[in-house]
């Protein structure tokens, strides 16, 4: 063989094996390129991250209740759009017999996703062992929530009675908010793992599960057999995963996407000078706050960490940073709270003058102060770090701004350790969902020791969460937040939004003033 | 015969140092039950992830125990998605080949032209605009050339989709931004090694023996130009991974490059190794190639390799032959 045959030959044997990966790699592409064609009543929805399963329990993430929203339903529903006020989901109705004991009559001819028809068994299996997180080597989220569950009794096929370890104050609330979604006791049984079942679908919600690939996309249909109302507003919905906010924005804009989430104040006038697309949501049962390193560390005093918060100008921060769109909660708590909201209580004080006496009571000298932040991992978090770290120099603060890549650089246990960025999501309309599970001795701050719990605030949070006397409830909540005033482990800076951006010209969207995503007809409407 | 033992050896231990400062780096840097779960998450489920997962092991343990499983070939399973791990990385891998080949082919037919063109017209204006095009395409990051391009194409005019593969259209913006780069890297390097071939005296000899000039070129200058360029070209299609990993997620491609960033904020060890060790083999296969094409393409290393074969001993240096 001549030498310019072999060169025609290697030239040959490259150009065809090119044309072979690229075909290869184009026909993979194929079969998913419908999912992020919009039009019709098929909705595409552009997320910074799909979540990597469907099991509630096994992820809480913003993530993923967004789309358990449209795959699941609760024994109980919480009527958002008619403050938080419980009504009947799978349970046509309930008993709250006793501070630890409930019964719930189940909705009878409720149809699952994978054709099972829902009883007491299914109801048995949301609520198993390994779904409560008692099963050491399957990893769930279940616990801080459903911990208090002794055991579920079935006493007919559709009925079931909880028996709780100690009185719980928000007894039926447990069923009614995440992690409580109600799974397939046939689709747990049959799969191989745990592992196995949370990619599956076992939800009776108004969407079925059609596809997913971790990192790409999640697909759901309008399931024909839903039993409530509303139903699903769309055929489909596709969740395509775009991790980059300025190509959410330009999808949104050039009419790629319907929705798109997680957009920050900055791209609000981009997206509502363009006459088809605007933003919807806001505040969400969400404080943004920080919390303090209470034990040897340099805000050791409460003095020092009292000073911390009269130096924060809530007012100039959200409107520096939000433009006002996000509001500043009246101390920890939110109206959701209903008959435990302390409408009264002021918001917190902006007291530099104070602040300066409380340092210079606690003998403060220019000590540096650690504060560890992360860029992205909330709205605009470096920005408010960054003014934050601002508005405590003014006061005569040495506060040391750290960058970390994730939380547990952030919060590794080391002397310096003093500040981190938190949110604190109510995830029930009720003290116990917030204030208490981040500072009370079942967050697992408190159980690695950022603080210690008083005798005093204990005994007040153990009423908190075992009375059922409302005005009692109130009173407790009330010196409970007096005694945070003075010794705080956080600090509170202001609510937080979600602002998502909508293709007003084919949809109309009324977002949940929560994390959840409400994709039926109540929520969003075609044009 | 030695020469492909010690290769092979010398891309063993490559691999090797690849893969244990990638692990002990990730470890270091972050708990992957920590980046899996909430910020708020309970401590009785970060230890049975721990558990499930063998992270409870000294990390010089589970480093041993992945090396053990790795030379029976079993990548370990992703923490994220339970799936084994190189199933999870070859799902991913023809989305980064469909934006990774077209990108390297358009690269090469814009760059080499473009690089002759300037060498023939060295000193002239059209060689000074060529190199300031190509300086230009090597100095743009490419994710910002991708967002150029995105509000120039997908917000202001309305024609390409900005995300993912809808139809074909959608390969032109990424495509587009990672072949700025590489056209350039090929039409500069195109160009120096024209240049310097065309200096030889060779050059010269052919010109004055009257031969045409397309002839010279053809005959003696492209030869020449070949073997460094098949080189660059080697060295450039391991790279593109790199830049596949900014683009694709700039473009919300799901290829190899978003999986390799979700895997490292997620510290999934298992994919980030196999994504690492997919890439490394591509680059090590890939120079090897080279290697063995520089036989096919220049006839004087093939003579030398012959040579050397016979009597190791009595030969002068490959680069005396050239």
């Amino acid at each position: 063989m001549s030498k310019g045959v072999k060169r025609r030959t290697l030239l040959r044997a490259l150009a065809a094996s090119t044309m072979m990966a690229a075909s290869f790699s184009l026909g993979a592409l194929d079969a998913a390129a419908q999912s992020t064609t919009a039009g019709g009543r098929n909705l595409t929805i552009a997320v910074q991250q799909i979540p990597d399963n469907h099991d509630p329990v096994s992820e809480n993430t913003n993530v993923n209740l967004r789309v358990m929203y449209s795959l699941y339903d609760t024994l109980v529903k919480v009527d958002f759009r008619n403050g938080n006020k419980l009504v009947p989901g799978l349970a046509t109705e309930w008993k709250v017999i006793d501070a630890k004991t409930v019964e719930f009559k189940l909705r009878p001819n409720v149809v699952f996703h994978n054709g099972d028809t829902f009883d007491a068994k299914d109801v048995v299996a949301t609520f198993s062992p390994v779904r409560l997180g008692l099963d050491k080597t399957v990893p769930v989220e279940s616990r801080p929530f459903l911990s208090g569950i002794d055991r579920v009794e079935v006493v007919d096929n559709m009925t079931v009675r909880f028996q709780m370890k100690t009185g719980d104050a928000i007894i039926l609330s447990r069923f009614a908010y995440y992690p409580s979604q109600i799974i397939s006791a046939t689709a747990l049984k049959e799969a191989k793992s745990y592992q196995d079942f949370t990619a599956m679908d076992a939800g009776t919600g108004p969407y079925s599960l059609v596809s997913h690939e971790v990192g790409k996309d999640v697909v759901l249909k309008k399931f024909d057999k839903y039993w409530g109302n509303p139903k699903a507003a769309a055929d489909t919905v596709t969740f395509t995963a775009v991790p980059e906010l300025a190509t959410r924005v330009a999808g949104l804009l050039s009419g790629q996407f319907d929705i798109i989430t997680e957009i920050g104040t900055d791209e609000v006038a981009q997206i509502e000078a363009n006459s088809a697309t605007g933003v919807a949501g806001g505040p969400v049962a969400n404080i943004r706050g920080l919390f303090y390193d209470c034990i040897s560390s340099p805000i050791s005093d409460p003095r020092i960490r009292r000073a911390l918060n009269f130096s924060i100008d809530r007012e100039t921060l959200v409107l520096t940073l939000y433009n006002g769109r996000v509001g500043i909660p009246h101390d920890w708590q939110m109206a959701s709270f209903g008959d435990l909201y302390l409408a009264d209580r002021p918001a917190a004080e902006y007291n530099p003058e104070k602040a300066r006496a409380l340092l210079k009571e606690a003998g403060y000298n220019g000590e540096e102060i650690v504060y560890r932040t992360l860029p992205t991992y909330y709205a605009k978090q470096l920005e408010t770090a960054q003014i934050l770290q601002s508005m405590w120099k003014a006061v005569g603060f040495n506060i040391k701004l750290e960058v970390k890549e994730n939380w547990d650089q952030a919060t590794k246990d080391t002397p310096d350790r003093a500040i981190i960025d938190s949110s604190f999501t109510g995830y029930y309309s009720d003290p116990l969902g917030q204030f208490w599970r981040r500072f009370g001795p079942e967050s697992s701050y408190t159980k690695q020791g950022w603080w210690t719990i008083s005798p005093e605030m204990q005994k007040l949070g153990d009423e908190l969460t075992t009375s059922t006397d409302i005005k009692r409830r109130r009173e407790v909540f009330g010196k409970m937040l007096d005694e945070f005033e003075q010794d705080p482990h956080g600090g509170m800076l202001h609510d937080l939004a979600q602002f998502m951006g909508v293709r007003k010209d084919r949809i109309e969207l009324k977002p949940l003033p929560s994390e959840y995503l409400d994709l039926t007809t109540e929520g969003v409407s075609f044009k | 015969m030695n020469w492909l033992l010690l290769r092979s050896g010398r891309a063993i231990l490559t691999l090797l140092l690849l893969l244990t400062f990638t692990f002990f780096t990730l470890a270091a840097s972050g708990d992957p039950a920590l980046q899996k779960f909430s910020p708020d998450v309970d401590l009785a489920t970060i230890a049975a992830f721990r558990e499930k997962w063998g992270l409870n092991e000294p990390i010089w343990k589970q480093f041993l125990i992945y090396l053990e499983r790795l030379a029976h070939f079993d990548f370990g399973m992703s923490y994220r998605t339970g799936r084994p791990a190189l199933e999870v990385v070859l799902d991913r891998v023809p989305v980064t080949l469909s934006l990774a080949i077209p990108s390297i082919v358009l690269s090469i037919v814009i760059g080499i032209p473009l690089g002759f063109y300037a060498a023939m017209n060295k000193g002239r204006l059209a060689d000074r605009i060529t190199i300031l095009v190509a300086v230009m395409g090597l100095a743009i990051p490419p994710f910002l050339l991708g967002i150029f391009l995105m509000y120039v194409f997908s917000i202001w005019l309305g024609w390409l989709p900005p995300s993912g593969y809808v139809n074909w259209t959608s390969y032109i913006m990424p495509v587009a931004s990672i072949s700025a780069v590489y056209a350039a890297i090929f039409a500069r390097f195109t160009r120096s090694a024209m240049v310097e071939v065309m200096s030889h005296p060779m050059i010269e000899t052919a010109k004055a023996s009257g031969l045409a000039t397309g002839l010279v070129q053809r005959v003696h200058v492209l030869p020449n130009v070949l073997l460094p360029l098949v080189t660059i070209t080697a060295l450039e299609f391991g790279n593109v991974v790199t830049f596949a990993a900014v683009i694709e997620n700039l473009f919300s491609w799901p290829g190899a490059g978003t999986l390799l960033i979700e895997a490292v904020a997620g510290r999934d060890y298992a994919v980030v190794e196999a994504v690492l060790l997919l890439t490394g083999s591509t680059m090590i296969l890939a120079n090897f190639l080279t290697d063995l094409s520089y036989g096919l393409i220049d006839p004087r290393i093939r003579d030398y390799r012959r040579a050397y074969r016979r009597s190791p001993d009595q030969l002068p240096s490959p680069e005396g032959a050239a």
